[in-house]
């Protein structure tokens, strides 16, 4: 039980990290959920099974053949469906760094998982320049500073166990006694731990960034253009086919960015003829084109989504579901995806639905020509016939590498109140600290004038309190075992001892009259000013804020 | 190679790592980006610890990293070079962490908590209460420090040992302590029997990471005495019978000035250098003193503890100081009984490298008890420079009988190693399971169980190295001596056969 208490901190600002980087990545694929079922499962049981093997302080090659042995036996148990691709993986990354969390020196190994999880939200977020959006950062500043935190936990325990634990028998220690404090000093803690919090922020976000690696893989074909008569106009295919890349990690669970491989771009002049504008024009907006989505594609014809748009000139025709929707007044066809439906859990990006008509597109300038025969739209059903082999992608792209798309529905409304609670909760603290002030001078009215009648034993106490505050703003502390005269003769305040004579008189029952309640009250009031003189105003600002007074 | 060399190694090679592989990627904004901060860390980081050991000249400056920094520098590199290969996000993120986090706290650890300023200012009080204690006593360990500055993000660590076989103090304080007054108590425990003066107590800094720290200082002396706690002993009359000194007269040879007690008028006749002038003025009369006299029922004895033995300082093991206490304990309570039952006891030992002796007084035993505090193994008074060769009962509390050159008139009372004192602990095995500590205790690291092993090889040697010394006896020598045992709490003679 003793072992559990003092991994208790260690433990649970663990499985925070841990539950909390699924939750949220959870949210944001929420469409996704029932796919994440393994994730979860072998998360929870393997950190679960770490943790345990950790507190009987099992050795580390006994915890790796039973984390091994226990994934091996639950991949047997698990029904598939359940389990999904990444249930081993999970559980036994999650196991190991868990029994690590609590070892010795391994705090950066325990930290990976963790780290591998918030990462997969995070990457959900890059751009396709890699680059974390503003969301994104905030989750990696977020992880440094739970690094921050899962180390303090960590040193804590540890120190708790320096104290009570060696080779040779360790004297039990009394808590600590404080008798005085230094003036302010929380103030200067809580700016320490801002500074320190906020430096590891904004650097890991600025930093880590850099470090990432892309991986690329061919992608889905998306749809272009139809072919025209004689030399075609570019391009001359349907179908453009498209490179996809991510930043890689230990899941395979993160999407992708599209792009059209330049290299296997027709060339104009060569492989077609470049046409003029109207709705005669072929050519390929490689550098120009956006999606309709805002995601914009870059002057090698990266483009950043996958959902089926349809490119046109100067302009791409957003589907839905890997279909094309023909704008009205425009020579656009509705195309047909050619590449094989993804067969893998998240998501569904491209699939063979007929074509679906999205109205409120592109408005086409100039007005829309007669439709030429040479741009007859084929019938939606009619596969496209791609110019050349290479020009389709060979390979089919990795199952789990869906395309990236901005977080949508309920995980971003999710995402979106929790960052809202999180803020009102700061505000309300916030309130909280700024009426200390008031409370503390409505406190000390009472104690010099109460506001109501009270006894003079209850007066007395009030003046004896009013002295301890001032004391306190200047650092001194009474312990219980230490009788007022004692204290008094300790801090060597002026009227201290005054008080401190009065008020044991009042404690063993002597008479206390209208002229000792007077002594009592000036001798505080002088005692809380003599204490407070010395004081900066650092000290000043903290005395006022601080809770409990005395 | 030695941890220090390791951890101070650490500053340097990890880093030297990552930053090869920062130079061998293609990626140019790895290089443009983030080489450049860490290198700044770095420098930073190397250039305050540098300082702070140009200062001190010692190589304690350099060893700023604790093993869990260290480690952390070693799992860093390798994470950015896992990364590498991998190419997993995730593992550049830890890597740039670690790194990171260690640069900053090492180098705020040189800058704001190096250099012997605040061990200067500072106040450190150590007191062990009560400070006269008797042997069993619960004794409590008392630290008053004030005006210590303790830098934000660290922690003050102190730990000492009061006695040589005793438990250890271990505390730690926050920063928010910092130049505050605060008191620090730990109970120690029963009380060891001795004159003690603890060694230093150590005192460092530490961030609240555990990643680096700050040279150890010594400070807080103080002293202690534990007085022995005198044995009840069974059967001490039958020493003196063994003796038969109360058949043997025993005439008082005195001078004539000599004789206090007894005094009568003077009588002609009367040697008058025995006159008591004093009395003779008080009572107006002349009055003389009579010479004393022994009578046989109240012999002298000569209670003599032997505490000659050679190199004990160098043993490890604690069955030597068992063994004295033992003797200490057994002298004054052989000491003790007799004088109850009426006979004049003088207590003799070897201290200071000289002998001491001492009349056993029934109303002033706490100074008996303090020369038994500081009764140590000696080899500079041999056992026959204690001995009194006339013809005085004496009675030598020894753990090694053995013949000496004096006369017969010597009672041994054999205090048998094996009896009084404790095994001796149980060398661990390593081989289990599970560790012997709880998981992230550092004591289950693979270098401090070899430690302790041969820690507790090494005594166990000397156990039977001590045992071989003090365990030797010709028993059939000393027929008829008695030897003393414990017996439910009491120390009980018996005769040897």
């Amino acid at each position: 039980m003793k072992r559990l208490q003092l991994a208790a901190g260690v433990m649970l600002v663990y499985w925070l990290m841990l539950v909390g980087g699924l939750a949220l990545f959870t949210f944001n694929r929420i469409e996704d959920a029932a796919a994440l079922q393994g994730i979860w499962l072998g998360l929870l049981i393997g950190t679960g099974l770490g943790h345990l093997l950790a507190l009987r302080d099992v050795r580390f090659a006994v915890a790796f053949l039973a984390i091994l042995l226990g994934a091996c036996w639950m991949v047997a148990v698990v029904p598939p469906e359940v389990a999904g691709g990444s249930f081993a993986k999970t559980m036994v990354a999650a196991g190991l760094c868990a029994f690590w969390s609590l070892g010795d020196r391994s705090s950066l190994a325990a930290f990976w998982f963790p780290t591998m999880i918030w990462m997969l939200s995070i990457l959900d977020r890059t751009t396709d320049a890699v680059m974390p959006d503003r969301i994104g950062v905030v989750l990696l500043g977020g992880l440094a500073l739970m690094f921050v935190a899962f180390l303090r936990v960590r040193e804590s325990r540890r120190l708790q166990l320096w104290k009570t634990v060696g080779f040779a028998r360790i004297a039990a220690a009394r808590p600590a006694s404080v008798l005085k404090e230094h003036p302010g000093g929380r103030i200067a803690r809580a700016s320490w731990s801002l500074l320190v919090g906020s430096s590891a922020f904004a650097v890991t976000a600025w930093l880590a960034p850099q470090l990432w690696q892309t991986e690329r893989v061919d992608g889905d074909p998306i749809a272009i253009r139809m072919p025209r008569d004689g030399l075609p106009c570019c391009p001359t295919s349907d179908s453009a086919p498209t490179q996809r890349s991510r930043v890689k990690e230990y899941l395979d669970l993160g999407r992708g960015h599209d792009a059209i491989d330049p290299d296997r771009a027709p060339v104009p002049g060569r492989d077609c003829q470049p046409c003029g504008g109207g709705g005669g024009s072929t050519e390929l907006a490689l550098g120009g084109g956006t999606y309709s989505d805002s995601y914009p594609i870059d002057v090698t014809g990266r483009a950043t989504s996958g959902t089926g748009s349809v490119l046109t000139s100067g302009s791409y025709i957003p589907g839905t579901d890997g279909t094309a929707a023909p704008a009205p007044g425009t020579w656009s066809t509705p195309a047909v995806s050619t590449s094989p439906p993804p067969v893998a859990l998240p998501p569904a990006p491209i699939t063979l639905a007929p074509a679906q008509v999205t109205p409120a597109v592109v408005p086409v300038s100039p007005p829309p020509l007669p439709p030429s025969p040479r741009a007859a739209v084929p019938p939606p059903s009619q596969t496209p016939t791609p110019s050349s082999a290479s020009s389709i992608a060979s390979s089919e792209p990795a199952l789990t590498i869906a395309p990236h798309q901005r977080s949508t529905g309920l995980g971003a409304s999710l995402l979106h109140w929790v960052l809202v609670f999180l803020a009102c909760a700061l505000v309300l603290q916030l309130v909280a600290v700024a009426l200390r002030p008031l409370r503390r001078a409505i406190t000390l009215r009472h104690l010099r004038r109460p506001f109501w009648s009270e006894t003079v034993d209850q007066r007395i106490s009030n003046s004896w309190q009013l002295a301890l505050i001032g004391l306190r703003d200047a650092g001194w502390r009474s312990s219980s075992t230490e009788s007022p005269r004692e204290f008094a003769q300790r801090v060597q305040v002026d009227g201290l001892e005054c008080c401190a004579t009065i008020l044991e008189r009042a404690r063993h029952g002597l008479g206390v009259d209208a002229a000792d309640l007077a002594e009592m009250s000036e001798s505080a009031d002088a005692a809380y000013r003599t204490a407070r003189a010395p004081i900066g105003k650092v000290s000043r600002v903290a005395a006022a804020i601080r809770w409990p007074l005395a | 190679m030695s941890g220090r060399v390791l951890r101070i190694s650490s500053l340097i090679v990890p880093s030297a790592l990552a930053a090869m592989l920062a130079l061998r990627v293609d990626h140019e904004p790895i290089w443009h980006a983030v080489a450049p901060v860490l290198v700044m860390l770095w420098i930073f980081m190397i250039g305050s610890v540098v300082m702070r050991f140009s200062e001190g000249r010692s190589w304690d400056h350099l060893d700023v990293l604790t093993a869990s920094g260290a480690a952390l520098l070693w799992l860093s590199a390798g994470s950015l070079v896992a990364s590498r290969a991998t190419g997993w996000a995730s593992l550049s993120v830890v890597g740039i962490l670690g790194l990171g986090a260690v640069y900053v706290t090492v180098a705020w650890t040189a800058l704001m908590a190096g250099g012997s300023d605040r061990w200067r200012r500072a106040s450190i009080k150590r007191a062990v209460i009560p400070e006269i204690a008797v042997e069993d006593d619960e004794l409590r360990e008392e630290l008053r420090l004030a005006n210590i500055e303790i830098p934000l993000g660290m922690r003050l660590f102190v730990t000492g040992q009061a006695m040589r076989h005793g438990p250890i103090s271990r505390y730690a304080l926050g920063a928010e302590h910092s130049f505050g007054e605060v008191k620090l108590e730990s109970e120690l425990g029963p009380a060891l029997r001795g004159e003690h003066h603890p060694p230093l107590l150590a005192l460092w800094l530490g961030d609240v990471l555990g990643l680096s720290r700050t040279p150890t200082v010594h400070r807080g002396e103080t002293m202690f005495t534990v007085m022995p706690r005198p044995g009840a002993v069974d059967g001490a009359e039958r020493l003196l019978d063994l003796g038969g000194d109360d058949a043997i007269a025993q005439p008082a040879h005195k001078l004539p000035t000599e004789g206090t007690f007894r005094i009568r008028t003077y009588v002609p006749g009367d040697d008058t250098r025995r006159i008591h002038w004093v009395r003779s003025a008080q009572q107006d009369e002349l009055v003389v003193r009579l010479p004393d006299e022994l009578p046989p029922a109240t012999p002298v004895v000569r209670v003599i503890l032997d505490n000659e033995l050679v190199g004990t300082d160098t043993l490890t093991t604690r069955a030597p100081d068992d063994l004295l206490d033992a003797l200490v304990r057994i002298w004054l309570g052989v000491g003790r009984a007799l004088g109850d039952s009426g006979t004049r006891v003088t207590l003799v030992t070897a201290l200071d490298q000289r002998r001491v002796e001492r009349k056993l007084r029934m109303r002033s035993q706490r100074d008996d008890q303090r020369l038994g505090a500081r009764v140590l193994w000696q080899t500079d008074v041999p056992l026959d420079r204690l001995l009194e060769k006339g013809g005085v009962q004496q009675i030598v509390i020894s753990s090694r009988p053995r013949r000496v050159d004096v006369a017969a008139s010597i009672a041994w009372v054999v205090v048998p190693e094996i009896a009084w004192t404790s095994p001796e602990t149980i060398v661990r095995t390593d081989g289990g399971l599970t560790h012997l500590f709880p998981s992230g205790s550092a004591e289950n690291r693979a270098g401090r169980r070899r430690r302790e092993q041969r820690r507790l090889e090494r005594s166990w040697q000397d156990r039977n190295v001590f045992s071989q010394v003090a365990c030797w006896a010709d028993w059939r020598s000393f027929s008829g001596h008695h030897v003393a045992r414990p017996v439910a709490g009491r120390i009980a003679l018996s005769v040897i056969p």
